[in-house]
């Protein structure tokens, strides 16, 4: 008996369309990982399931309720419980109250006036055993705002364990958390009760993996493969979408460094940041030096975007320091750094609503080689598109103004933050020949993907993030020829 | 002073100093401390919905005012009673707000803050108009309740009093805490099948009631019921008070309306001028030196 | 109801409309740019409508006055966001409470200078007569004030589809991203605020010759312009341009034909708009 169906989903979001003839079933009981690179689509899936988004077309079912395009709270009554991929915690609240309020409609006390909550011991109860559950129980009467990132994430946990849902959607419960944190949080999602069904969405595949029964992988919102983790892992296009292929048509010459020593142009020391209470990044260091293309490789969720939005300024520094064309950098406020000379196009397009694609191009354009000439001859397509307002335009046109708008600065270093994500194949391969013509130019690139194909074709050197620290530097001529190398840190 | 303790004996002995004043005080003093008392029942109605709803609303003076000519058409038409013209003023009151509340609460923070503010310039523009109910500019003459200023003065204080211990009582309650988890969280509190929708809605439905009873209360004070009851700036008054008392604690809705009651008759005692001034300066300094109002400093 | 008395009424309602329009695309292009809900603007008009009438009184020179007006209104508005609003960057709430705390001070300070008495000012010579228009005899002071805000919209609009125009389209839409590509956020937001201030005193002392000034006029002008961009949309100054008219039409015919309801529609339209689009006609969500 599925406890889930999904059918033929499809949700736009303008000329985005951020899933596309979606299926899924979930059996009762059934322990279903969601994974994909970013932009796939898995948190769209998770906010129609519960009722946040409604799809443009398609059905949800859960048991035997149609649930398409009911309210949250109607979804949550039907025995479906969720956490979020931030912090949802009730940050006024004491721990045991975040449970006490999220174990009132089950024991009936929702619209309760005549008793404090404080003495409702059904209530009482029940929470305390969902917090001793997460073992959290000692904590109960500390203020919520004292917990640590991962304890929060507890607390969550024991707040959706207490609503006895049938059905649990948890997004991304270990993002943002450390090894040992990580470890502990994985062990009390292994140990849930078995009989909740449980959606999982994850970056960390290790865990997905030998938590899941079967595993759902999502590509630019289509469902690539669907299998127990094995046949996933095994599937050719799902290690080609984490991986790559290894072809040796794409492999590329490798070429002679200029005479002359490097000259630096960016370097991180030791820098960490994160969002919120998370830590994200923790120790990391990277240099670049004029001329170069350096990647920046690892799965989602291992902090290659919270890098760049580091260094673009987006993100305050918590500790080390940043310099750029020799100043320091490090709290410049971003419209410094962008005046400084560092470009960024941005994770997920981030057009400007309201701008046409002319004007997007034409805001930041500063004097030098890449005109509004050159950047067209790239991307032959914005011709066409020049007076039609930028939001409007398909995943793959905004991505190709949204680096045509940062050229168009005629920048010192051009960071890149996943420009393939949303990408044909095609216009992939064209993104690398547009990439490697910058390369030749003389372009300075700092290119965070997780497509490593095109990262291994146009770098001179890449940085593997895993879990916000930097675990592998090496040349990228070095790695086209032991690919081996990087399955340890991008394979599943 | 985070000491529950000490905090507990300063309220009390407010809540002395407050109940002895009518032996203490005649006349004027008399009138402000009514006055104090009235305007705290409508900030501490108001304190339910910012510091706990998160609801920020510039339209209470639509419930005010809905209470105080409800005091003064009952009262034109079955005599002054203060029993009758409380339950009138509640009644009218509670009902306005259930009526409009679902058109507000469908909007968000500014937005809800320009839609209370136009359904209280309606129920304004309707005072204005229909002359022939409420007078118009002329406003209504409210005659006297059959009893002493001490007495009247007393009884306001026991209203206050219940009303704070009601909604304290009502806060600590499953609805209450539901309400603040709404506030912190209306995602998280939706995904727990709970509807945050409702739980702001009878907390609407509420602090517009309790406000009419402070309407009902002004109008007998003033024996008199104009279009100044009904006048946005009373709302902005009210939020003054809720602001400079404390958002987050229900008693500093009582501060917040004593200091400004008191600081009101002080300034127009010297002059009648800068009345507004003062309001607007004391509303500025609050937003921009203050996060919690005075309150926080006895809380720490 | 005689033809003649329609018209008039109409071409009256447009010259209401216009002024009723610099102040709401003013206060549009406050929020949509910086997210501040300015309930200072009405006061702002009249500050421009006091000043307005002074110097043109004193003066005589009825043109100089708009442009003082204009002058100071700009200043008051560079020096309010830079002394108040900045210090309350991404406190939404409190900025617009701040607004509510200088209308309150600048209401009075206007009352303490120029009493409690209704002031009217003169149109210049030039304008001061009849002409005629569509069959009837019309002031001509109330055709230029049209003329005026019609001028002023098409202005808007080219300013607006400049570059310069697309910088604050930029901010408006995604402040970070458009600081990424060097346009200044900061500056872009207190520019606009200093020139949709020097817009609303313009305003009033364009308007000081059609609507009387007295205590409240701040008041009235503000909820009105509330109104139209709620039903125009906020942060489009097409729409406050259409929903001017539309609440000037509604408002001056609606006391015409049923003078005790005519506030009452304007704000039942008001709260039909926002309870059910929101974002009002020509606006954008969020």
């Amino acid at each position: 008996m599925p406890e889930l169906i999904v059918e033929s989903l499809e949700k736009r979001f303008g000329g985005v369309v951020a899933l596309d003839d979606v299926d899924m079933r979930v059996e009762r009981a059934e322990r279903r990982a969601i994974i994909g690179p970013n932009g796939a689509g898995k948190s769209t899936l998770f906010a129609i399931i519960s009722g946040e988004e409604a799809p443009t077309r398609g059905s949800v079912q859960i048991g035997q309720q149609r649930t398409t395009g009911m309210p949250p709270e109607r979804v949550a009554r039907l025995g479906v419980a969720r956490t979020f991929q931030t912090s949802t915690v009730l940050t006024d609240f004491s721990v045991l109250d975040n449970v006490r309020v999220s174990a009132l409609r089950t024991t009936g006390h929702a619209w309760t006036i005549s008793a404090p909550l404080d003495a409702l011991a059904d209530c009482d109860a029940a929470a305390r055993s969902a917090l001793d559950a997460v073992g959290l129980g000692e904590k109960a009467n500390t203020p919520a705002a004292s917990l640590s990132h991962g304890e929060q994430r507890q607390l969550e946990i024991a707040a959706a364990l207490v609503q006895r849902p049938s059905l649990l959607l948890l997004d991304e419960p270990l993002a943002g958390l450390a090894t040992v944190e990580r470890r502990r949080i994985g062990a009390l999602l292994t140990g849930l009760p078995r009989d909740i069904t449980v959606l999982l969405i994850e970056h960390d595949l290790e865990f997905a993996q030998s938590f899941a029964d079967r595993v759902t992988v999502l590509d630019n919102g289509r469902v690539l493969a669907d299998g127990t983790p094995r046949e996933v892992r095994e599937n050719p296009a799902v290690q080609a979408v984490y991986l790559g292929t290894a072809s040796p048509s794409q492999a590329t010459i490798e070429r002679p460094r200029a005479g002359g020593a490097p000259v630096p142009l960016l370097a991180a020391l030791d820098i960490a940041s994160g969002y919120g209470q998370a830590r994200v990044l923790e120790d990391v260091s990277i240099e670049v030096s004029r001329g170069e293309v350096v990647a920046v490789l690892g799965r989602n969720g291992m902090g290659k975007s919270t890098l760049l939005n580091t260094l673009m300024g987006f993100l305050p520094l918590r500790a080390g320091s940043i310099s750029f064309a020799g100043a320091d950098v490090s709290h410049a406020p971003a419209l410094a750094r962008a005046r400084a000379g560092i470009a960024l196009v941005p994770q997920g397009r981030r057009m400007l609503a309201g701008l046409t694609v002319g004007e997007e191009l034409r805001l930041g354009a500063r004097p030098g080689p890449w005109g509004l000439a050159r950047v067209t001859a790239l991307f032959p397509r914005l011709a066409q598109r020049e007076r039609q307002r930028s939001e409007t335009l398909s995943g793959g046109e905004q991505q190709m103004v949204a680096i045509a708008r940062a050229l168009v600065r005629n920048p010192l270093l051009l960071l890149m933050d996943e420009p393939s994500e949303g990408l044909s194949a095609a216009l992939v391969h064209s993104l690398e020949e547009s990439i490697a013509s910058l390369r030749d130019d003389g372009e300075t690139v700092l290119l965070a993907e997780q497509n490593v194909d095109l990262a291994l074709a146009v770098a001179d050197r890449v940085y593997v993030l895993e879990h916000g620290r930097i675990v592998e530097h090496e040349s990228a001529g070095a790695l086209r020829a032991h690919r081996s190398r990087l399955e340890r840190f991008l394979g599943l | 002073m985070a000491d529950p303790r000490a905090r507990r004996v300063v309220v009390g002995a407010v809540v002395l100093a407050v109940a002895l004043a009518p032996a203490l005080l005649h006349g004027y003093a008399l009138y402000l401390a009514i006055e104090v008392v009235l305007y705290a029942i409508a900030a501490v109605a108001l304190d339910l919905l910012v510091g706990y709803a998160g609801l920020v609303s510039l339209g209470q003076a639509a419930f005010f005012g809905l209470g105080a000519y409800a005091a003064a058409i009952v009262s034109a038409h079955a005599g002054p009673n203060l029993a009758l013209t409380l339950a009138a003023g509640f009644v009218v009151a509670a009902l306005f707000a259930a009526i409009t509340a679902p058109l507000s609460l469908r909007s968000a923070g500014i937005f809800f803050l320009m839609i209370t503010l136009a359904f209280a310039q309606l129920v304004w523009a309707t005072a204005d108009k229909w002359h022939s109910v409420t007078g118009g500019s002329d406003g209504l003459v409210v005659p006297r309740l059959p009893m002493s200023d001490t007495l009247f003065y007393l009884i306001s204080v026991a209203l206050l009093l219940l009303i704070i211990a009601g909604l304290a009582r009502l806060l600590r309650s499953p609805f209450g805490r539901v309400l603040e988890a709404a506030r912190q969280s209306e995602t998280r509190t939706r995904a727990l099948g709970l509807s945050a929708f409702w739980y702001k809605y009878w907390a609407f439905v509420l602090a517009g009631g309790l406000t009419g009873l402070a309407g009902v209360l002004h109008a007998h004070h003033r024996n008199f019921v104009s279009l100044a009851d009904v006048d946005w700036t009373n709302s902005v008054v009210l939020l003054v008070m809720v602001l400079l008392g404390g958002a987050r604690s229900l008693w500093g809705g009582v501060i917040g309306a004593a200091v400004f009651v008191l600081l009101q008759a002080w300034i127009s005692s010297r002059t009648d001028k800068w009345e507004m001034f003062v309001i607007g300066a004391v509303l500025i300094a609050v937003v921009l030196f203050t996060r919690r109002g005075l309150w926080s400093l006895v809380n720490a | 109801m005689p033809p003649q008395l329609l018209e008039t009424q109409g071409l009256n309602s447009l010259a209401f409309a216009m002024l009723l329009f610099l102040l709401a695309a003013g206060f549009s292009l406050i929020y949509g740019v910086g997210r501040i809900a300015n309930l200072a603007h009405g006061t702002f008009y009249m500050v421009g409508a006091y000043m307005g009438y002074t110097i043109a009184t004193k003066t005589g020179n009825f043109w100089a006055s708009l442009a003082v007006a204009a002058l100071l209104g700009a200043i008051l508005g560079w020096l309010v966001e830079l002394l108040l609003l900045r210090r309350l960057r991404g406190r939404e709430l409190d900025q617009v409470l701040l607004t509510v705390g200088l209308a309150f001070i600048l209401a009075d300070v206007i009352r303490a200078i120029w009493g409690a008495d209704i002031r009217s000012s003169s149109p210049p010579p030039g304008l001061s007569g009849l002409v005629p228009v569509f069959g009837i005899q019309y002031p001509a002071y109330q055709l230029f004030v049209i003329c005026v805000g019609i001028v002023t919209f098409v202005g808007l609009q080219l300013v607006l589809r400049s570059p310069l125009g697309a910088r604050v389209r930029a901010v408006t839409a995604d402040p970070q991203v458009a600081a990424s590509l060097g346009v200044p956020a900061q500056a872009v937001a207190s520019g606009t605020f200093t020139a949709a201030v020097a817009l609303a005193a313009f305003g009033g002392a364009v308007g000081g010759p059609i609507i009387a000034l007295a205590p409240g006029l701040d008041l009235q002008m503000m909820l009105l312009a509330l109104v139209v961009v709620v039903i125009g949309g906020l942060g489009s100054v097409a729409g406050a341009f259409v929903g001017a008219i539309i609440v000037a039409l509604v408002n001056g015919f609606g006391s015409l034909f049923y003078p005790e309801f005519a506030p009452f529609l304007i704000f039942a339209l008001m709260v039909v708009v926002l309870g059910f689009r929101p974002q009002g006609l020509l606006g954008r969500r969020g």
